[in-house]
């Protein structure tokens, strides 16, 4: 008779208990309305007062063997099922049928008054319980079987393929934008991933009803990632117990992502000292700093290439952190294979190759590192890179020097970067400009550019003077052409140039304030990109 | 001391019918009683006990039985001087005044018809002040004054005299009496001295009966005003208006049980539940008692006002639900045990939350 339930997974009705025939042969003689409530649990008293306790959704068994006839008795039981909140009330093997009084009452609670007759009691209040039990059993044997498969699980995608499996709904990781990472791919809108619930239809993507939970990675952060689960349509069977376990889910998944991030970041920090040591040269001798990158795989043998990366925008230590597999792999994918080392502001990475490159092969080592740059910072858009490549040189010597240009060469593309994309520039393209690696690498001159520029910016908050200034001198004084690349008016642009030389006090038509006004505007540009540096 | 002439008869039995909540017997055939006593004997003598001398024997008659059966066999007259007569042959000594046990229903007049047979007055005082099916359920019990010595009488001459140790064991004798008598008969008991009966007893119930009964006429005759003044008297509440829908009548373990289900007249989803037992006992709306013994329950025809006995009771009527607080001197320790729901099986407490109302 149990299995005659089909969703055990669901709190029953009055009516599917009736149905399940494990109350007896029963009879609905009243209150028939409320055949569809819910019956969470039974009770069974012989006793006929208001004190009997009856909780919430509570299906109330009577003896009614001892009850007289058309007794009052009922009327008060029944009371009390409707003041607590009961489901219902089962008379069994009462010697007479309900009277008018109790009837009409039960009809006016809407309480269902059934009348059963069966051989023992409490045997079919113990069968109806087992019944009401089910749902319980079945979520108590999926957290079973979550928490046991829990302590054999050690990463973010098997934990999502336990659950998946124990849920029987594919369960999948979303960052806040919807994209999965983790899991399978769902098309999830970003405005259901809020508290723990249930998503119905008309809220979640593509009209599919789902459940999300919230992954808490440090506590009192808001969350960045949530877990969701995508149900069928009519599986609301699953939602009541599938949230509780997408619940305890979530406290795995958020322990993986803590502990993965801990190891990167400790990782990161071994790799950062000891690329400093490469870098920096002379405290440890050369034969140890080898010995130590091979424990990391890497190789200063042959010739090598050395790039490095700046990001500029909404980036910090922990979004370069958590992009380094994916950085890796594009460039791999762009043909280039070698170290990668997560810096506070970038990357910076290493080439190596058994000959020497020829001279026509430093275009091509540019490109392919602008093709991976590109694609790195397509999503989001609030992301600009600008990196520089160094010339190839021989041994663990060689990667100091070509580390070094590479930073030179970042540093000159930083400051004709633009405010979006990436820039790529090699060191040995940059020829003439690399005299200016002194001014812009000068703390004196910072500190001149930045107040001369002081009188501009109070009154150009958004940047809209500078930015035409600039435009306005890289196009060798061109009202016409900077109008072109601004997207607005000559006149505008004449008009902004104007306003810029009386606040600045300069002459733009004499050629020596044009050109020193020309580097204050790229060392104002080269400082605002190394204020992301400090994130 | 005053006189109750054959005036005042209609009010008291109107009175005595209200206040027999339904049960007490039907007083018409007492009111008959009385009245052919008045014209053979003159006025009824009502006194105070205090005009009474204190020592002085009060002695009580009534009929004891089945309501139905009194229904139809109407006493004989003779039974109830028979009863006195036996008894205070036992106890060697008259009565020098009559009284009667319960204020309500026919007991209130067979006393009055059976004082004016013998002579003596009526004393204006009883047990109850509304009527109740067992000897035991007086006022006298909770003060220890005894129902015993007691007498059965019938109508053919056939009688008892007889002790007992408790008022319940004397209800239980007496029931096997009367059942062995024919279910109607005459029952003296509770024979006591003035001063028991001024420390015991409910003074000026029949005063209080013929008040009930003068207002509730002019409820019934349409004066104006007439029945705020009976509520006022009464310090009734109107708990119910509805119509009858289902009566169930049922006699078990020697009670005229039943249960009558009214429908209010303006609201059709609520019901009131009237629960019987010789007498209107308890009222139940939405399962919860709203009225109890030992206060009184009342049901009086929605148009007539008159008084419905749960003989009376039809499918159809329209009936207003009263409810009258007993006589004060109930409320003493142990009345819940005597009188109070438990008392008459019902597993519920005594509620007095009409009160106040109108």
């Amino acid at each position: 008779m149990i299995e005659a339930v089909s969703a055990p997974s669901k709190t029953l009705t009055m009516k599917q208990l009736l149905a399940s025939g494990v109350l007896g042969e029963t009879k609905v003689v009243a209150g028939g309305q409320g055949v569809n409530r819910a019956v969470s649990d039974v009770s069974v008293t012989d006793r006929c007062d208001e004190t009997i306790p009856v909780s919430a959704d509570q299906l109330v068994v009577l003896d009614g063997s001892a009850l007289r006839p058309n007794s009052y008795a009922l009327d008060i039981v029944l009371r009390a099922v409707r003041d607590g909140g009961g489901a219902g009330l089962v008379v069994v093997n009462a010697p007479s049928p309900a009277g008018l009084a109790t009837r009409r009452l039960a009809e006016r609670f809407e309480t269902v008054l059934v009348e059963s007759h069966a051989p023992d009691l409490l045997a079919m209040a113990a069968a109806a319980r087992e019944l009401l039990l089910q749902p319980a059993l079945h979520q108590a044997a999926m957290m079973k079987e979550l928490l046991r498969g829990m302590a054999r699980v050690s990463t973010v995608d098997d934990t999502l393929a336990l659950v998946g499996r124990v849920l029987g709904r594919p369960c999948s990781l979303v960052e806040a934008s919807g994209a999965a990472v983790a899991g399978p791919e769902h098309a999830v809108n970003p405005d259901v991933l809020g508290e723990h619930s249930v998503i119905h239809p008309q809220a979640g993507a593509g009209g599919e009803p789902g459940m999300v939970c919230p992954v808490i990675v440090v506590p009192g952060e808001p969350a960045r990632f949530w877990l969701v689960c995508i149900l069928s349509d009519g599986d609301e069977a699953v939602s009541g117990s599938g949230l509780d376990l997408l619940g305890v889910a979530s406290w795995a998944v958020g322990a993986h992502l803590v502990r993965d991030r801990l190891a990167g970041e400790r990782d990161a920090r071994h790799r950062l000292a000891l690329l400093n040591e490469v870098v920096g040269g002379g405290e440890l001798p050369d034969e140890t700093i080898l010995a130590q990158m091979a424990t990391f795989g890497w190789s200063a043998a042959g010739w090598v290439s050395a790039f490095h990366v700046q990001l500029s925008g909404h980036v910090d230590a922990a979004w370069v952190l958590v992009n380094t597999d994916a950085f890796s792999d594009l460039l791999h994918s762009a043909g280039l294979e070698g170290p990668l080392i997560e810096r506070t502001d970038g990357w910076s990475g290493w080439v190596c190759l058994p000959e020497e490159p020829d001279v026509t092969s430093y275009p091509k080592m540019a490109r392919q590192l602008r093709v991976a740059l590109d694609e790195l910072i397509a999503s989001p858009e609030t992301i600009a890179a600008h990196a520089g490549v160094g010339r190839p040189a021989q041994g663990l010597p060689g990667l100091r020097s070509s580390l070094a240009e590479s930073r030179q060469a970042a540093a000159l593309a930083g400051a004709g970067a633009a405010a979006r994309g990436a820039v790529v520039r090699h060191i040995d393209e940059l020829g003439i400009q690399r005299i200016m690696l002194g001014w812009y690498g000068s703390a004196d001159f910072s500190r001149v550019a930045s107040a001369f520029l002081q009188p501009l910016r109070a009154i150009d908050a958004d940047g809209t003077l500078l930015r035409t200034l600039e435009v306005y001198l890289d196009c060798q004084s061109s009202a016409t052409n900077a109008a072109a690349l601004l997207g607005v008016h000559r006149n505008t642009v004449m008009n902004r140039i104007d306003r810029v030389a009386s606040t600045l006090e300069v002459n733009l038509f004499d050629p020596e304030q044009r050109l020193a006004l020309q580097l204050v505007v790229r060392m104002h540009k080269l400082d605002s990109n190394d204020h992301s540096r400090a994130l | 001391m005053r006189e109750l002439t054959i005036d005042d008869i209609d009010d008291l039995a109107m009175g005595a019918t209200l206040l027999g909540t339904g049960g007490g017997g039907d007083p018409y055939v007492g009111k008959l009683l009385v009245k052919q006593a008045i014209e053979d004997y003159g006025p009824a003598q009502v006194v105070t006990v205090d005009e009474l001398p204190v020592e002085g024997l009060i002695m009580t008659t009534a009929i004891i039985g089945a309501p139905t059966v009194i229904l139809e066999k109407i006493p004989a007259g003779t039974e109830f001087r028979s009863g006195i007569g036996a008894l205070a042959a036992y106890l060697g000594s008259d009565p020098v005044a009559l009284m009667p046990i319960e204020v309500g229903g026919v007991n209130t007049l067979v006393p009055i018809a059976t004082a004016v047979e013998m002579g003596v007055p009526i004393v204006d005082a009883d047990g109850m002040r509304r009527a109740f099916p067992q000897i035991e359920m007086t006022v006298f019990t909770l003060h220890g004054l005894k129902a015993a010595p007691m007498s059965i009488a019938d109508e053919k001459g056939n009688m008892c005299v007889f002790e007992a140790n408790t008022n319940q064991i004397a209800e239980s004798l007496a029931r096997a009496a009367v059942v062995q008598l024919g279910l109607a008969n005459a029952i003296s008991c509770y024979p006591m001295t003035v001063a028991d009966v001024r420390r015991g007893g409910i003074h000026g119930s029949m005063t209080y009966c013929t008040e009930v009964g003068r207002r509730l006429s002019q409820v019934q005759r349409g004066a104006p005003g007439a029945w705020d003044e009976l509520l006022a008297y009464t310090e009734a509440a109107l708990v119910f208006s509805g119509k009858v829908i289902d009566i169930d009548r049922r006699t078990t373990e020697g009670f005229a049980r039943g249960t009558v289900v009214l429908e209010h007249l303006d609201d059709s989803t609520r019901t009131l539940r009237v629960e019987i037992q010789n007498e209107n006992l308890i009222a139940f709306e939405d399962g919860e008692a709203v009225v109890t013994v030992p206060d009184l329950l009342c049901l009086l025809d929605h148009e007539s006002a008159d008084p419905i006995t749960t003989e009376g009771l039809a499918f159809g009527q329209r009936l207003d639900v009263l409810a009258m607080p007993c006589a004060p001197e109930w409320h003493r320790d142990g009345m819940f045990d005597l009188v109070g729901p438990r008392a008459f099986g019902y597993d519920i407490d005594y509620v007095d939350g009409w009160k106040g109302r109108r």
